[in-house]
């Protein structure tokens, strides 16, 4: 059965911060914490530094992030941030008008909650969504939730014809901001936080791309990227910090070894940006030149890296870009360790 | 095992070729981070040495020292860290 792109919603969502305004509020949290050290505080603010060097925005669901303190802290705005972005959703969708959804497939990798993202979303939409689709939450899939979605709604039956993915990533909630634990850091000064959403059909009129195979490789490294834990709620940690760069790629490059994945000189690409050294370095290695790799610099420029959310927005774009019949690849990568490549091509 | 001064001129050849205005008669003595402002810079010197000197570089494992330091404390670095992996 084939599964045609029909829409891809990308609401942007939150408020937009610069590296510098990061960076200010950051030292100043930490410089006015009297518990810390000073050489301490010093230290990881120089690290911070490295990682928001230059000009980059993202944007940020929860501005209070710093003054997280507890559990309820965390839960609170994880759900407010949940609100909001599928009010942005329900919005964008709304007014582009679809068949009913047969199915919702709500995605998160960050918090949890009750009702869930999907069954909110259907109530949000209310006849877009028939009373008998399927609604469901994937959790737990890092940075390849969306893509793993795509997998999981392109094996459906022929009783799915019309399937709706969200994607909420409201990743500064997770933030601890009493830690000096430097991955903790890491994962704040690189996430943005982001939503967006994509309508698969098994009709092909209307259709923006048809969707090609999408194959994925998960690693034997799965602590690689984990949530750690603080006292009050989890937070973004990394198995072995000093050699982070040097593990993502070898998987990176281990799983695609084994992915049946393809190029040619006519294909938009669209490269998780997990990280500009990342996105730079993986890309050459698979020989892809700057050239190609732009639109996914430029959304990493203005988003940062909004974790499964990100690959949906570039997708985006690259389907406003392309030309009939031109082939669209993706490659997304993140917790597990996994890797998923995915195609398709504009109609 | 690569060596100080091969670093050095890895260095010199990617800050003559992006930084033309910058002399580099004293470049050990540069602070990176007042050389390199962009991410973009930052990531493209890295894979300039990675390239030129045949190593795999960990910003992670490098760290504030990437910007913090002079260029040569960082050729100094980038040897320490070498002959530390070949252990």
């Amino acid at each position: 059965m084939k599964w045609y792109i029909r829409s891809v919603y990308t609401p942007v969502v939150g408020e937009q911060w610069d590296n510098r305004e990061v960076f200010a509020r950051i030292s100043s949290h930490l410089r006015s914490n009297a518990s810390r050290s000073p050489e301490e505080v010093e230290h990881l603010l120089s690290l911070i530094r490295v990682y928001v060097i230059g000009s980059r925005t993202r944007y940020v669901q929860c501005p209070h992030f710093l003054d997280l303190r507890s559990f309820n802290d965390h839960a609170v705005a994880f759900a407010a941030a949940v609100t909001e972005s599928i009010g942005a959703l329900s919005q964008e969708i709304r007014a582009g008008g679809s068949e009913p959804f047969d199915a919702v497939i709500g995605v998160s990798s960050v918090g949890q909650l009750l009702p869930g993202i999907a069954d909110r979303l259907a109530t949000g939409l209310r006849a877009q969504v028939k009373s008998s689709a399927l609604l469901l939450d994937l959790g737990n899939g890092g940075c390849t939730a969306s893509s793993r979605a795509l997998q999981l709604a392109s094996t459906l039956n022929h009783q799915h014809r019309n399937v709706l993915i969200a994607v909420v990533e409201p990743s500064s909630t997770l933030a601890d901001p009493l830690s000096l634990d430097r991955p903790n850091w890491q994962g704040i000064c690189t996430f943005g936080d982001g939503a967006a959403g994509i309508w698969l059909s098994t009709d092909p009129a209307g259709a923006l791309a048809e969707l090609g195979p999408i194959n994925s490789s998960h690693r034997e490294d799965a602590d690689l990227i984990r949530w750690d834990y603080s006292s009050s709620y989890y937070r973004f940690s990394v198995s072995d910090f000093e050699g982070f760069d040097r593990k993502v790629r070898t998987g990176i490059l281990g799983a695609l070894s084994e992915i049946d994945w393809a190029d040619t000189k006519d294909s938009l690409w669209a490269v998780h940006p997990a990280g500009m050294m990342l996105l730079l370095s993986v890309a050459k290695r698979i020989g892809l030149d700057r050239s190609r790799l732009e639109p996914s610099t430029r959304h990493f420029r203005t988003f940062s890296n909004m974790s499964s959310a990100s690959i949906l927005h570039i997708l985006r774009d690259l389907l406003e870009e392309a030309q009939p019949g031109q082939p669209i690849r993706w490659l997304s990568m993140g917790a597990g360790f996994h890797v998923v490549y995915g195609s398709c091509t504009k109609v | 095992m690569i060596d100080r001064q091969a670093v050095l001129d890895a260095i010199k050849e990617f800050v003559a070729a992006h930084f033309p205005t910058i002399s580099l008669d004293r470049l050990e003595t540069l602070r990176a981070g007042d050389v390199i402002q962009q991410s973009l810079e930052l990531v493209e010197l890295v894979l300039h040495l990675e390239e030129k000197l045949g190593i795999e570089i960990n910003i992670n494992e490098i760290g504030e020292n990437l910007i913090v330091q002079n260029f040569g404390s960082l050729a100094d670095e980038l040897v320490k860290s070498e002959v530390a992996k070949r252990r």
